[in-house]
C-alpha cells in the first residue's frame, strides 16, 4: 500500500468520484484496517463540512475572529523575522499564492513567465494595489523589497535562496517586473510565495529601521495592524481603503467581511482545546494531540485533519566530532537504524503523524517513495555497522573504540514535544550503545548553542516547500557558523542534488532534482529524519469561509465571517 | 528621626543599586542573547553579527552597563528589542494589569479571611473552627500551581463555568484571583484567628461583658479593632509575597501582567524589558520595606536608634 493511493482513494472520495462503500472497499483491498478507515471518513466528512460551511448561507459583515496559535508572535517585517505569523497573511500580499489544488495563482502578479532559457522571469504586476499608508504598490516597490532581501546585512533568513541563483531585479515600468537569473531557477515561485517575500513598503521599513514590524506595518493586506502584544495576542483591523483581491478562489473580492481578527498566543498545549471548547476562541491551530479525538467528538466543532504539516524533526550529528566518527556514514546510518520511528509515531504522536525515512514528509508534491528503501528501524543491523565502524561494547554497555566511550550531548529546544521525541531517541540509542545526554535551552539558548557546534542536535523545521529549507541544512556552502548546516555536513552527493533541484528549469528537473536530494540524503545522512506530524486546524460551526490550504502554513481571512 | 530617615534613604538607593548590577550582569552570564529570539535560526551569520553589533552586545559588559545606567539617569527607560514598545508603555499595561490581579487577590484575602479569622476565634475548637483551621492548612500547603491546574480542571474543563486562562474581563480574573490569593488567606485566617483569641483573653474584654454590652458589639467594635493591628502591619510584607507568586500565577493563567512579562522577557533575552521590569519589583520591594522601617522608627524611638 502506498500513501498516494490512499491520497488518490481519498480525494476520489472528496470529490464525489467514489461513494462511501467504493471508499471502504478499496480501502480494504489497499490494506488499511477498519479503524484506519473510520478515522479517514471521519476526515473526510469534517473536510467536507468545512468545505460546506465555506460557501454556505449568506456572509454577514462585523465582529472580530478570536484565533487561537500555537506560538508566541514574531516580529512582523517579513523581511527580517524570527518567523512568519498567521497575521502576515492578513496584512501582507505575496506576488503569487496557491490555490487550495497547489496550483499558483495571481496574488500581486496578474501573470507571469519564464523565457525559453529559463533565466529571466518577467511578472504583471497588478493595477491599483497600494500599501496601508496610501503608496502605490508598483513593480518598483517590489524590486525595492527584493533588492533588500539581497542585500548581506538585510537578516533575511532565506536569503542564500536568492543571491545564488538572483543577478538582478528590474521594474521596467509600474507593471512590469523582470527577475534575471544567473542560472535556471524553476524553484523561484516555491520561494517568492512564502511569507519572508510578502511585499513591504519599504520606504517605512528604512526610515524606521530595526522597529519596522513592531508597532508600524505597511503592507498590502486586506487587514491593517493595531496592536502586538509580546505573548499574548496581536489584532488587526478591517481596511476600509481596500483595493480587492484578484486571487481567483478568494469568493469575496471586495473588503474582507471581519471587523477584526485576533491572534491569541496559546503556549500551553492543553489549554488550546480547553478554549476552543469554552468558545474563548472561534478558530484553533495546533490543538494537542491527545486533545484530538475528544476535539473530533464535540458537535460545536470540526476538526481539519490535514494528513500532514509541513514540518519535520530531524536529528543531526556534527561532522566535525572525528573521535565520535560521525564523519562517519557507517556510524550515522547505525544511529537512524536504531531510531523506531512507527513506535514514536505511536506512543508520542498518538498516530498523527508518520515516520520519516527522507527528509521531507509524504505530503510534499516533490516526495519519492525511494526513501522508504532507508532508514527503517533494524536494530541488528545498526550494531553490525558500528561494529564494522569498530565500536565495541564495553562492560557497561557503552560502545567505545580506541579508549573513547560513543558519549555525547544532544542540544534540543525546552518543548514538551521536543523532550518527549528526544527522550525516546535517548533511550533507543542506548539499546544500541550509544550514552546520550538530552541538553534542553530556552529559544534563546537554543539557537545560539546550534551555532556553537554541539555534538548533536535535534530540530523541527516547517516550510511549505520542505526541500527549500532542508537544502540549507545540508548543502556544504551553508556551514555553520556562516549557514544552518549545523551539521558540518560536507557531502559532494548531496551538494550535486541542491545544485540539481536549485538549476532546474522546469517542474520535471525540479522533482528529480528533489527526488536526487531526498535519496542523496536518506542515503547519507547529513541529517537523520525522524517523524512529520499532521495538522489540525478546529473551528466552531459559527465561523464560515475559514479554510487551512494544504500548500501554505495559515489560511486567509477574505473570505472568513461569523454568525 | 531626618537622620535615620536619611539613612534608610540611603541604604535604599544603595540596595536598588546593587540589584541593577546584580540584574545586568546575570542576564549577560546567562546563556544566548537577543539574536537567538529575535532573528530566524537560519539568518547569515553577517547578519547575526551586525545586529548584534547595533544592540553593543559585542562590548565589553561594564561598558554596557554604564551606557545603561547613564541611559536611566537621563530618563530613557528603554525599548523593547520584541515588539518596540517604550517601558513605560509596557509599565502602562501590564502595570495595570498586575495592579488589578494583586488588588483582587488582596481584597480576596481580607474580606474571606477576616470573617474566617472571627469565626474560628469565636468558635474555638468546634467545627468552624477546625473546618477553617484544616482549610487554613491546606491553603498553605498545596503548591499555587497545582491550586491553579486543579481549578482550571473543575471550573474550566468540566463545569465550563470560568475561563481557563486570558485577560481582562471579570470571570478571567476569578480563577488567577482565587490562586493568587489562595495562600495569603490562609495565613490571614491563622493569623487574625490567633490575634482574636490573644485580645479575646484580654481584662478589658471581661469588662466590656460586664458592662453588658452584647457580644456581638464587644467583639465586632473592641476585639477585632485590636486584633487588626498586626494584620495590617502584615500588609507591607504581603507585596512582597504577592510579587513573587503573581510571576507563576500570571504565567500559568497568561494573565498580561508585569510578572508575565518579566517571565517571557527573559525568555526572550529581550534585556531593556527584563533589566527595567526586574528593577522596578525591586523598587516597590525596597520601598515597601522601607515605608515599613520608618513607621516602625516614628511609632517606636528605639528603633531609630538601632
Amino acid at each position: 500500500m502506498g500513501v498516494t493511493d490512499v491520497d488518490q482513494l481519498v480525494e476520489s472520495y472528496l470529490a464525489g468520484g467514489v461513494s462511501r462503500r467504493g471508499f471502504v472497499k478499496t480501502g480494504i483491498a489497499l490494506g488499511l484496517s477498519m479503524s484506519a478507515l473510520g478515522g479517514l471518513l471521519a476526515a473526510c466528512s469534517n473536510q467536507n463540512q468545512s468545505s460546506q460551511n465555506a460557501g454556505s448561507g449568506t456572509p454577514k459583515r462585523g465582529r472580530t475572529l478570536r484565533e487561537g496559535y500555537d506560538l508566541d508572535f514574531s516580529r512582523m517585517d517579513p523581511i527580517n523575522t524570527t518567523w512568519y505569523d498567521p497575521g502576515f497573511f492578513a496584512l501582507y500580499d505575496a506576488l503569487v499564492i496557491n490555490d487550495p489544488n497547489g496550483s499558483y495563482v495571481p496574488q500581486l502578479a496578474e501573470k507571469w513567465s519564464f523565457s525559453a532559457d529559463g533565466k529571466t522571469a518577467t511578472f504583471s504586476i497588478r493595477k491599483g494595489a497600494q500599501f496601508h499608508s496610501g503608496r502605490p504598490l508598483t513593480a518598483g516597490a517590489i524590486k525595492e523589497v527584493f533588492d533588500t532581501i539581497a542585500q548581506p546585512n538585510s537578516g533575511s533568513p532565506l536569503q542564500t535562496l536568492w543571491v545564488g541563483p538572483v543577478a538582478s531585479t528590474e521594474a521596467p515600468d509600474d507593471n512590469t517586473l523582470v527577475i534575471h537569473l544567473k542560472h535556471p531557477y524553476y524553484d523561484l515561485l516555491n520561494v517568492v510565495k512564502t511569507g519572508y517575500w510578502r511585499v513591504v513598503n519599504i520606504l517605512v521599513r528604512q526610515k524606521l529601521g530595526d522597529q519596522y514590524g513592531k508597532q508600524v506595518i505597511d503592507g498590502s493586506g486586506p487587514f491593517t495592524f493595531v496592536d502586538w502584544v509580546p505573548g499574548d495576542h496581536v489584532t488587526v483591523k478591517r481596511w476600509d481603503n481596500y483595493p480587492g483581491s484578484i486571487v481567483p478562489f478568494f469568493q469575496n473580492k471586495g473588503k474582507p467581511y471581519l471587523d477584526s481578527i485576533k491572534w491569541i498566543a496559546i503556549l500551553e498545549a492543553s489549554q488550546r482545546a480547553i478554549q476552543i471548547e469554552n468558545g474563548q476562541i472561534d478558530t484553533l491551530r495546533g490543538p494537542a494531540f491527545q486533545d484530538v479525538s475528544r476535539l473530533m467528538g464535540n458537535r460545536n466543532l470540526n476538526v481539519i485533519q490535514l494528513k500532514s504539516d509541513w514540518s519535520g524533526y530531524v536529528a543531526g550529528l556534527n561532522f566535525t566530532k572525528t573521535n565520535l566518527d560521525f564523519q562517519d556514514k557507517r556510524v550515522r546510518q547505525a544511529v537512524s537504524y536504531a531510531i523506531d520511528r512507527q513506535a514514536i509515531v505511536k506512543s508520542l504522536f498518538f498516530s498523527y503523524a508518520e515516520p520519516m525515512y527522507g527528509p521531507v514528509p509524504t505530503a510534499d508534491k516533490y516526495y519519492t517513495k525511494q526513501v522508504e528503501q532507508y532508514n527503517q528501524f533494524n536494530l541488528n543491523k545498526a550494531k553490525q555497522l558500528m561494529s564494522d565502524a569498530g565500536w565495541k561494547p564495553g562492560a557497561d554497555g557503552i560502545l567505545a573504540k580506541n579508549g573513547v566511550k560513543q558519549q555525547f550531548s544532544m542540544v534540543i529546544q525546552a518543548e514538551s514535544v521536543n523532550q518527549q521525541l528526544a527522550s525516546a531517541v535517548q533511550a533507543q540509542l542506548r539499546a544500541l550503545g550509544m550514552d546520550v545526554k538530552v541538553d534542553a535551552y530556552d529559544r534563546g539558548t537554543y539557537f545560539n548553542k546550534l551555532f556553537s557546534q554541539p555534538d548533536a542536535f535535534l530540530f523541527f523545521y516547517q516550510w511549505p516547500v520542505p526541500i527549500d529549507v532542508v537544502t540549507l541544512f545540508i548543502n556544504s556552502a551553508a556551514l555553520s557558523p556562516n549557514g544552518p548546516n549545523w551539521s558540518m555536513a560536507n557531502i559532494p552527493e548531496v551538494d550535486q542534488a541542491v545544485a540539481a533541484w536549485q538549476g532546474a528549469s522546469n517542474e520535471k528537473e525540479l522533482a528529480d532534482g528533489g527526488a536526487k536530494i531526498q535519496v542523496a540524503v536518506a542515503d547519507n545522512l547529513p541529517i537523520i529524519p525522524i517523524v512529520a506530524r499532521q495538522s489540525f486546524w478546529v473551528h466552531r460551526k459559527n465561523v464560515h469561509g475559514w479554510m487551512p490550504l494544504k500548500w501554505d502554513l495559515y489560511p486567509y481571512y477574505n473570505d472568513v465571517w461569523l454568525d | 528621626m531626618l537622620i535615620y530617615v536619611a539613612r534608610r534613604s540611603a541604604y535604599m538607593a544603595l540596595i536598588v543599586l546593587l540589584s541593577s548590577i546584580a540584574i545586568f550582569y546575570s542576564l549577560r552570564f546567562a546563556p544566548g542573547d537577543p539574536t537567538g529570539v529575535t532573528l530566524n535560526p537560519l539568518t547569515a551569520h553577517q547578519a547575526r553579527e551586525a545586529y548584534r553589533e547595533r544592540l553593543g552586545l559585542n562590548r565589553p559588559i561594564y561598558d554596557q552597563y554604564f551606557t545603561y545606567i547613564g541611559r536611566l539617569v537621563r530618563g530613557d527607560v528603554g525599548t523593547s528589542l520584541v515588539n518596540g514598545s517604550s517601558n513605560l508603555e509596557l509599565l502602562k499595561f501590564y502595570g495595570r494589569n498586575s495592579l488589578i490581579l494583586g488588588l483582587t487577590a488582596l481584597a480576596l484575602s481580607y474580606v474571606i479571611a477576616i470573617p474566617l479569622g472571627i469565626l474560628a476565634a469565636v468558635k474555638r475548637n468546634k467545627w468552624p473552627d477546625q473546618l477553617a483551621m484544616g482549610g487554613a492548612i491546606l491553603g498553605m500547603g498545596i503548591p499555587n500551581f497545582w491550586l491553579a491546574l486543579i481549578l482550571v480542571y473543575f471550573f474550566s474543563l468540566n463545569l465550563n463555568l470560568l475561563p481557563a486562562a486570558g485577560c481582562c474581563s471579570p470571570n478571567q480574573l476569578i480563577l488567577p484571583a482565587v490562586v493568587l490569593a489562595a495562600e495569603g488567606i490562609a495565613v490571614t485566617t491563622r493569623m487574625v484567628r490567633s490575634s482574636m483569641l490573644e485580645q479575646l483573653r484580654q481584662d478589658y474584654v471581661r469588662t466590656l461583658r460586664a458592662q453588658g454590652l452584647p457580644e456581638w458589639r464587644v467583639v465586632g467594635r473592641h476585639v477585632l479593632r485590636n486584633a487588626l493591628i498586626p494584620v495590617i502591619s502584615l500588609s507591607g510584607l504581603r507585596l512582597g509575597w504577592l510579587i513573587g507568586y503573581a510571576l507563576i500565577v500570571e504565567t500559568i493563567f497568561r494573565w498580561p501582567g508585569a510578572g508575565f512579562l518579566l517571565v517571557d522577557s527573559v525568555i526572550r533575552r529581550d534585556y531593556p524589558v527584563a533589566q527595567f521590569f526586574s528593577l522596578v519589583l525591586v523598587f516597590f520591594v525596597v520601598v515597601a520595606n522601607w515605608l515599613a522601617d520608618i513607621s516602625y522608627g516614628l511609632a517606636n524611638p528605639v528603633v531609630r536608634r538601632a
